[in-house]
């Protein structure tokens, strides 16, 4: 069973998130803030990330970095959630150390398929 | 004398039975005229003079002839006797050669001969004497190459001597003074006429006696009438001592009036030498009383000058006093003339009359006593001024010019100025002389002029204050407006992103519903999530849009430069509106000739496309879109929009741009939309540097160019924050 870890401290989505993650068989750990979300990752070692940019103590951008520079995190992959009209974000998300990122607000449908296909990603390692 | 006026008036009438007396002159006679004294000559008033014109006028004179002189040389006058360009030549020999050419009249008027002159003493008693000399002699003369002229002569004697030709006799003579020649041939008149001025001498040798007369040309008209009459009045005069003819003769010095007998020479030299005597006896007694009385007149004069001089020297120093009296009235100030000694006195060295009328009664009477006390009237300050300006000039280059205040009496002060100049004399004092002018009026109007420019300055500088407040507050309102705007974009963004969160699980949620995760749905259930879908993402839409607008107006918006094939991120934008296109049964179409990159931000320009396209499609009808993207030049690209939808009217143009703003608000329901889109467009064109026309004609359809640079430059970019 795939373990993702939402990094989500609205929630409304994290319930969404988690909700659309479960429906499909994914087992989900979840953290509201920056640091305990680093933290969480390097210790559970979940399949996958998915860090939302805007967090109340530090950002995603810095928790990815954090994560990153951590030797168990290396291999880790992060889903950036960036918004819609937020040009650079993306790029600063993969600059940071991202694998990828996904578009709020999500479309249950799309998301589904795009979660797998990154943990498809995490099986190719 | 009976018999010849018998002669003369058998002669009439003959000639009156030959009809020749009846024939009349009945034009002017032209006369040759040239030079040789003293027979016939041209005066220094171009005048014919000499013998023959003298006899001529007689003749003329009585008959009513009209005379016309032309001059020219001997030879030059003979050519126009020859050509017939004269009527009379006067003074010619009628030789048996000339008579062959022209025609003369009988009588003859002179007899002249040819005398050979020499510049040493005589020399030449006959021909053989010649021989190895140079003889100058007159061209065309008859002395020269007549039948018994020199020429003929020389040759005759077979004498060898060389020969000079002269124009005329002065030629001859001037060629013998010379010593270009050593003997000159001239015809007796001319030889004792001009002997003596060339210092010549006539030698004891005379040739070829000849008739001197006038001729005419040969078979003229008037050459009967002409010889006849002036034979007429010849003949009439030889024969009477007193006639016009000897006077003439007479008075060219070729007719001795009278022959005196030879007593008288001596007799005369005798008296002229006893006159001569007492004149030079009266001569010296008057010289000496001339020179006496010259010495006296001499004196006398020098007295007389003297005196004179001393009139002139008073008239002037009388004119120097009144031009100065009249000066020191007239000038429009007080002249002043005093010595300064060192203890600071002053001694005035001219009266004045003017003071009162200049410095007041008070004081013009004082300084009229004593000029010291005109300095206790100027004011205590000013004073100071003029004792430091004094010793300046007395020390310094001996020029003051200072104006001052007088006291003129209790009430009243007066301004002056002095303008003067210092010698130093040799007793140690100072010379002072100038002139004191009254400067009141100027130093009021000063006085005004300066309060006024004062007055002036002072409102200038509180106007200008006035402005600078103006201006700062101003600048600060613009500040502030600025900061305001500012704070209202930094505002509008962050409320943006906040109102997007919680339409975020809205969507979501709506999402999972609709996919039926949560369970089965009925009709109207999914109706109603489908509307709550559509709301929310319409609303989404109009954040993302605001977020844009606030973050470009803010500065707050980046650009995500790169490489893009331009071909086919425009296709790829259009894509996304194929379904829309289709929905409304347009034609969509897509123009792009060229492949090219471009250095760009994709999602900018794909939102420029969507908003524009979508737009297009949005409100044609009929018809359908074009989209094309072509390169204008190496530096910029179009992407243009062409429809055959509604068209915009002239006066809809500026409101196309402006927010929330559709054309017609009948349509409002028909066509949604954000009704920020070509806001948006708009900043998102000039963000990247470009610019955007409109095209349009009511109701047929709208043309959009966007011009935008190839390589976008990078702008300064400030760090966002979502």
């Amino acid at each position: 069973m795939k373990r993702v870890l939402v990094i989500e401290d609205n929630d409304a989505n994290l319930y969404l998130i988690s909700y659309i993650l479960m429906s499909n068989g994914i087992d989900v750990i979840s953290c509201k803030e920056g640091l305990p979300g680093v933290e969480t990752a390097l210790v559970e070692q979940p399949d996958l990330i998915v860090m939302d940019i805007q967090l109340p103590d530090i950002n995603g951008l810095e928790a990815t970095q954090r994560i990153r520079n951590d030797e168990r995190g290396k291999d880790l992959v992060i889903v950036a959630l960036t918004s819609y009209a937020m040009t650079g974000d993306r790029e600063k998300a993969l600059a940071a150390g991202c694998t990828g990122y996904m578009e709020k607000p999500i479309n249950p449908e799309k998301f589904i398929g795009e979660i797998n296909s990154y943990l498809e990603i995490e099986k190719n390692y | 004398m009976k018999t010849s006026i018998i002669r003369v008036f058998l002669l009439f009438i003959a000639l009156y039975s030959a009809g020749i007396m009846a024939q009349n002159v009945d034009r002017p006679l032209r006369v040759g005229l040239y030079n040789n004294y003293p027979k016939i000559y041209r005066d220094k008033n171009n005048e014919a003079k000499g013998v023959f014109p003298a006899i001529l006028k007689e003749i003329a004179d009585a008959e009513g002839w009209q005379i016309e002189y032309r001059f020219g040389t001997w030879d030059e006058c003979l050519g126009m006797l020859e050509r017939g360009e004269i009527d009379i030549m006067p003074d010619v020999a009628a030789s048996e050669q000339r008579r062959k050419l022209y025609d003369f009249h009988q009588k003859p008027v002179l007899t002249s001969w040819g005398c050979i002159y020499t510049k040493k003493k005589p020399e030449i008693n006959s021909v053989p004497d010649l021989q190895g000399k140079t003889v100058a002699v007159l061209k065309g003369s008859i002395l020269t190459d007549g039948e018994d002229g020199i020429y003929n002569l020389v040759k005759r004697y077979d004498v060898d001597c060389n020969f000079v030709e002269a124009d005329d006799y002065k030629g001859v003579f001037d060629l013998v003074r010379s010593g270009e020649a050593d003997a000159g041939v001239v015809n007796r008149f001319f030889g004792t006429a001009f002997d003596d001025e060339y210092g010549l001498q006539l030698n004891n040798f005379i040739f070829y006696p000849t008739s001197l007369g006038f001729a005419f040309p040969k078979g003229a008209d008037y050459n009967t009438v002409l010889s006849v009459k002036i034979d007429l009045y010849l003949d009439l005069w030889h024969s009477n001592m007193d006639s016009v003819y000897y006077r003439i003769l007479t008075e060219h010095n070729l007719y001795p009036k009278k022959k005196m007998p030879l007593w008288v020479g001596p007799l005369i030299a005798g008296l002229t030498g006893l006159i001569i005597l007492f004149i030079i006896l009266a001569l010296l007694l008057r010289w000496q009383v001339s020179r006496k009385t010259r010495l006296l007149l001499q004196a006398n004069a020098k007295l007389n000058e003297e005196i004179d001089e001393h009139h002139v020297t008073m008239e002037l120093l009388e004119k120097s006093r009144e031009l100065y009296r009249s000066f020191a009235e007239n000038i429009p100030g007080l002249v002043f003339m005093y010595d300064k000694d060192s203890k600071g006195r002053r001694q005035s060295l001219i009266k004045g009359n003017r003071e009162e009328e200049f410095l007041g009664s008070e004081v013009g009477k004082r300084t009229v006593d004593d000029v010291n006390n005109f300095f206790d009237y100027v004011d205590s300050e000013d004073i100071k001024i003029i004792e430091e300006q004094s010793q300046k000039a007395e020390a310094g280059n001996g020029i003051l010019d200072v104006e001052y205040r007088v006291n003129i009496d209790k009430n009243k002060t007066k301004w002056f100025r002095s303008i003067g100049r210092v010698t130093p004399l040799a007793n140690g004092n100072h010379r002072w002389q100038g002139v004191i002018l009254d400067v009141d009026d100027r130093k009021k109007l000063e006085r005004q002029l300066e309060l006024h420019r004062k007055y002036l300055e002072e409102l200038v500088d509180s106007r200008t204050q006035d402005l600078q407040l103006q201006t700062e507050e101003l600048e600060k309102a613009n500040r502030n407006l600025k900061e305001a705007d500012k704070l209202k974009s930094i505002f509008l963004a962050s409320m943006s992103h906040e109102l997007r969160t919680p339409l975020n699980s809205i969507i979501g949620f709506t999402g999972i519903l609709l996919m039926g995760m949560v369970g089965e749905l009925t009709d109207e259930q999914r109706k109603q999530l489908e509307i709550i879908k559509k709301s929310s993402n319409h609303l989404l839409a109009l954040i993302n849009e605001i977020l844009d607008i606030s973050k470009i107006e803010a500065n707050k918006a980046e650009l995500s430069l790169e490489k893009i094939e331009i071909k086919d991120a425009v296709q790829e934008s259009i894509s996304l509106l194929a379904n829309r296109a289709s929905e409304k049964k347009n034609k969509l179409d897509y123009v792009c000739e060229e492949k090219f990159t471009v250095y760009s931000d994709r999602r900018r320009i794909s939102q420029i496309v969507i908003n524009i396209a979508g737009n297009a499609i949005k409100f044609t009808d009929k018809g359908g879109v074009t989209v094309a993207v072509k390169k204008i030049n190496d530096k910029y690209f179009e992407l243009s929009v062409l429809d055959t939808g509604c068209g915009v009217k002239d006066e809809d143009m500026q409101k196309l741009f402006e927010p929330f703003q559709q054309i017609d608000s009948s349509l409002t329901k028909k066509h949604e939309g954000t009704g920020l889109g070509l806001h948006l467009s708009q900043k998102i064109v000039a963000l990247l540097g470009g610019s955007i026309r409109v095209e349009s004609e009511y109701g047929n359809g709208t043309s959009f160019f966007v011009k935008l640079p190839i390589k976008t430059e990078v702008k300064i970019e400030k760090s966002s924050g979502d």
